[in-house]
């Protein structure tokens, strides 16, 4: 039954979304396409002030407001915290005593319609005692500087030290020690969709709530603390999900005001962020500036790094600290280096919440570390790949952090994209003009989880269940939410491959906990491992039952059957075969004459937690807290324009193990994806502020995304060495394929004029500035 | 209020309308057309895009009364019997589709291109297709899309 080229029918294949025919027909549902009956909209009174006490709140004449059914303030709350952490948490749903950022919510309305809403917001009346507000790392620090939470000092929210080998020793042995400052800036995730919430209250007091989240058994767990209410009165249900990149792997106060908004009303109510509103208060990647010092030896070996991070954590906690410790680690990672220390700190501003955003502070500390690494092999006169290629990990390597390499792909990946790139043949074209053009190639690697890891929320754990309906087909149900990324497709064909049945046969139900078992959902590129491999364990156990009732059908044993394209046969002789049909539609007595003999039912389920990983030592920083690691490079090509500033991204190669491609062309979608969020993040992406902590760049039209014309060649190459704890060896790659482009671009320019560019986003003027500054187009 | 003659996807509508409804809230709220999406409300993103006599227009900044009389074409009435139009099954076979939620858009200003012009260029479709947003699929295969619809005879 197998094919000859591969042992696979479903894995491995670049099948059709399992959600496509409902997304190219329009009848996909998100949250804002959802119909409740005696629905009401609501809406959020935001901060206009960065900094201030709340003296007081009129709601007297936004409740004159025709079609206004409520409004609600701090003072109608307990007193509770949204985010992603809750040992962490302190941003109020509302804020009471204080705003702290322009965007900050003050009060909640539900009314008849969204207009209404809206316009009760505008006449809410609140008197303001404003404070000191600061919009940079350096000034919240400065001595004396008023503290934004009152409970933290110096405007710290958190800071990490950790010390592996001895970098003192370390840089004493360097021959060349190379030390530089880089900084990034706020980039937003920019989902399709903006953030919504609907809650509704059922006859029994139960909560409904459809949430635009990345993570509905967590929300479940929040939800529960923050309404003291017990897990099973909860339900979260996810509808399709317009974008996630991380942003949605937080609560938000959307999710808190929407539930006490039904609860006041007693009717479901549906808030939904606007697209202002989704920029100026939906969470940024973390900008952070770092000072990167590296010692090396004669012949290019890295034998110390120092890091010093300064995060902008922004007005409250969500992840800040995580994910600068995040970003710390993979110093620890992406070379061989046996000497490191990491000191960082988390810093309060008046400006909006960081969050989680694809690759968790990994872009950030990779822009530094590859801009660097092209510095250091130009000083040792070095080719920059040969550098990279003389400090790669191996398999079997355990970095001075304890992370360890059950299979790494790097060299193929270095050595293949840049052979793909024509790297040896191109680097010599460097800086050759055309015109008032200039062109460079540039690389920068990756080194990223590909299976989650160790989380806050208690491990690193998936489950699942399958049924095998009486007519052969299955439905899976997963925790997992889909939020775009293509995980109903991978587990589907896992469980497709398992089972022995059509992709087509497969129904995915996913991300309600209502009836899909716990998983710690969409974060940190787990959902093809973790899940994928409880799928598969789940699936494997309703295969057995198939089997063994096949049996007495197909009168032989167990181990001489096999599966397949909806079949059972003998593994000898395939001609002899039944349907799983067949099988699933047994009924328990045959032979009684009934019209509708119903087969007993085949399930299976099963739970998956990660063998492999476990905490990092709480003192030291050293364990292995990812079952797969994951290794990434990319060459890029760019044109720069001398007279205008303007980079052009002409080609991007990029090679990714990801252990297994379960569906290659949705690898493929996630590399071409993160590439050109890359180049956002490289090139054009950041918000930006007045004087007063505004954001002035709150609409599509004004922070400029990647178009379809910025878009340039992209090559994927898939390395796939196999990962021994894998489903069928697959790791993930959701994260993975934008660390690395913002630095090669960065690189890549660096070798078209000779300039090095520290700083984040590569715009236009601050090209044309520096080529100025030059001197010019020469 | 004010009643409007609509023909949406072939069918005839008489709908009463507020002045400041755009074409957008009439399709969504009024008419529960909820395929074309609202992405960003001010003209940016192209997700609420729909055919209005053969141009593509951003419905969101269309107010409803200026549609008066007009013939629009949305995601909904693309597909017949149950058999999908050529660039649906080329975003499917394609996979230029992730969240989903700027596809709608994409496929009718793809449409609106494609009646306008049936064999474009990689060049055209990449310029035809700039003011519709997709964060997800870094636009590649949407374009790779697009472009064997273009390629049929």
């Amino acid at each position: 039954m197998n094919n000859a080229s591969s042992p696979f029918h479903v894995v491995g294949k670049g099948v059709p979304r399992v959600d496509s025919i409902e997304k190219v027909t329009g009848q996909a549902s998100y949250l804002e396409d959802l119909l409740r009956p005696r629905l009401l909209h609501g809406a959020i009174l935001r901060s206009r002030i960065p900094h201030g006490r709340i003296l007081n709140i009129d709601t007297s004449r936004a409740t004159r407001v025709p079609g206004v059914r409520s409004i609600l303030t701090a003072k109608d709350f307990p007193k509770t915290f949204v985010g992603f952490q809750m040992s962490q948490a302190n941003k109020p749903p509302l804020a009471g005593s204080k705003v702290r950022y322009i965007g900050d919510e003050i009060a909640a309305v539900a009314a008849e319609s969204g207009e209404a809403a809206r316009e009760a917001c505008t006449l809410i009346d609140v008197d303001f005692d404003p404070l000191p507000a600061f919009f940079s790392v350096d000034d919240a620090l400065a001595e004396g500087a008023v503290l934004i939470h009152e409970d933290k000092p110096d405007n710290l929210s958190g800071v990490v030290h950790k010390d592996f080998g001895n970098v003192e020793d370390g840089f004493d042995a360097s021959h060349l020690v190379v030390e530089n400052t880089f900084q990034t800036t706020s980039v937003v995730h920019c989902c399709m969709e903006t953030r919504g919430a609907l809650a509704e209250f059922d006859s029994r007091g139960r909560l409904i709530l459809w949430s635009t989240t990345q993570f509905p058994h967590v929300l479940q767990e929040i939800m529960s603390r923050v309404l003291m209410m017990p897990l099973g009165m909860i339900r979260i249900i996810k509808a399709t999900i317009g974008g996630g990149f991380g942003s949605r792997q937080s609560m938000d106060s959307v999710d808190t005001v929407s539930v006490y908004l039904a609860k006041s009303t007693g009717r479901p109510v549906r808030l939904v962020k606007s697209r202002t509103e989704e920029f100026i208060s939906d969470r940024t990647r973390y900008p952070m500036s770092i000072t990167l010092k590296t010692g090396i030896s004669r012949e290019g070996k890295l034998i110390a790094r120092y890091v010093n991070i300064l995060t902008d954590n922004g007005a409250y906690n969500d992840q800040g600290l995580a994910v600068t410790t995040s970003a710390g680690s993979k110093l620890t990672g992406l070379y061989k280096v046996p000497n490191v220390r990491i000191d960082a700190k988390v810093v309060f501003t008046n400006k909006v919440w960081g969050g989680a955003f694809r690759g968790y502070g990994n872009p950030q500390i990779t822009f530094a570390v590859e801009s660097q690494m092209d510095d250091i092999a130009d000083r040792l006169g070095m080719d920059r790949l040969e550098l990279r290629l003389l400090n790669v990990n191996r398999v079997g390597d355990i970095t001075v952090a304890g992370s360890k390499f059950h299979t790494c792909g790097f060299v193929d990946c270095l050595e293949q994209s840049a052979s793909k790139a024509g790297w040896h043949k191109k680097i010599k074209k460097q800086g050759r003009p055309q015109g008032t053009k200039r062109y460079g190639i540039g690389m920068a690697s990756v080194f990223h989880t590909g299976g989650g890891g160790i989380s806050p929320h208690g491990g690193n754990f998936s489950s699942a269940f399958i049924k095998v309906q009486g007519d052969g087909t299955v439905d899976l149900l997963t925790g997992v939410p889909d939020v775009g990324q293509g995980s109903d497709t991978v587990l589907a064909q896992i469980a497709a491959e398992e089972l022995g049945v059509r992709i087509e046969d497969m129904r995915v139900h996913a991300g309600d906990t209502g009836i899909t078992p716990a998983t710690l959902g969409v974060r940190g590129s787990r959902e093809t491992f973790v899940a994928g491999n409880a799928v598969k364990l789940a699936a494997r156990s309703a295969r057995k039952k198939l089997l063994e009732r096949a049996v007495t059908m197909l009168k032989t044993d167990v181990d001489a059957l096999d599966c397949g394209d909806g079949f059972i046969c003998v593994k000898m002789s395939p001609k002899y075969r039944i349907s799983i049909a067949e099988v699933a539609g047994k009924p328990q007595f045959d032979g009684i004459a009934s019209a509708f003999p119903m087969g007993v039912p085949i399930v299976g389920s099963a739970c998956y937690t990660d063998p492999v990983s476990g905490f990092s030592d709480s003192a030291t920083g050293y364990g292995n807290i990812c079952p797969a690691w994951t290794y990434g490079a990319q060459v890029v090509e760019v044109e720069v324009d001398m007279e205008t500033g303007r980079v052009k991204v002409l080609r991007v190669v990029a090679a990714h193990d990801v252990g297994k491609a379960i569906n290659p062309k949705s690898v493929e979608g996630q590399i071409e994806g993160s590439v050109m969020q890359g180049i956002g993040m490289a090139l054009t992406e950041r918000l930006v502020w007045d004087d007063n902590g505004r954001v002035m760049n709150d609409q599509f039209a004004e922070y400029k995304l990647p178009l379809m014309p910025d878009t340039p060649e992209i090559i994927s190459i898939i390395v796939e060495p196999g990962d021994p704890h894998g489903p069928f060896g697959a790791k993930g790659i959701g994260e993975a394929a934008i660390v690395p482009t913002a630095a090669a671009v960065a690189n890549a320019i660096h070798d078209a004029t000779g300039i090095r560019f520290s700083e984040l986003p590569m715009t236009p003027e601050k090209v044309l500035r520096e080529i100025n500054l030059n001197g010019g187009n020469t | 209020m004010k009643t409007i003659k609509l023909k949406i996807n072939k069918e005839e509508y008489d709908i009463s309308v507020e002045q400041n409804w755009t074409l957008l809230y009439v399709l969504r709220e009024k008419l529960s057309l909820t395929g074309t999406k609202c992405g960003c409300e001010m003209g940016d993103c192209g997700a609420c895009t729909v055919i209005m006599n053969g141009e593509a227009v951003n419905s969101c900044l269309v107010l409803a009364m200026e549609a008066d009389g007009g013939c629009i074409e949305t995601i909904e009435g693309m597909a017949h019997n149950d058999q999908l139009a050529p660039l649906q099954s080329a975003f499917v076979e394609h996979g230029a589709i992730q969240c989903g939620f700027c596809t709608p858009g994409m496929i009718m200003t793809s449409k609106a291109l494609l009646d306008e012009n049936p064999h474009p260029n990689s060049e055209t479709i990449r310029y035809g297709l700039s003011g519709n947003i997709c964060r997800c699929t870094g636009y590649t295969k949407i374009i790779e899309a697009v472009k064997a619809v273009a390629e049929m005879e």
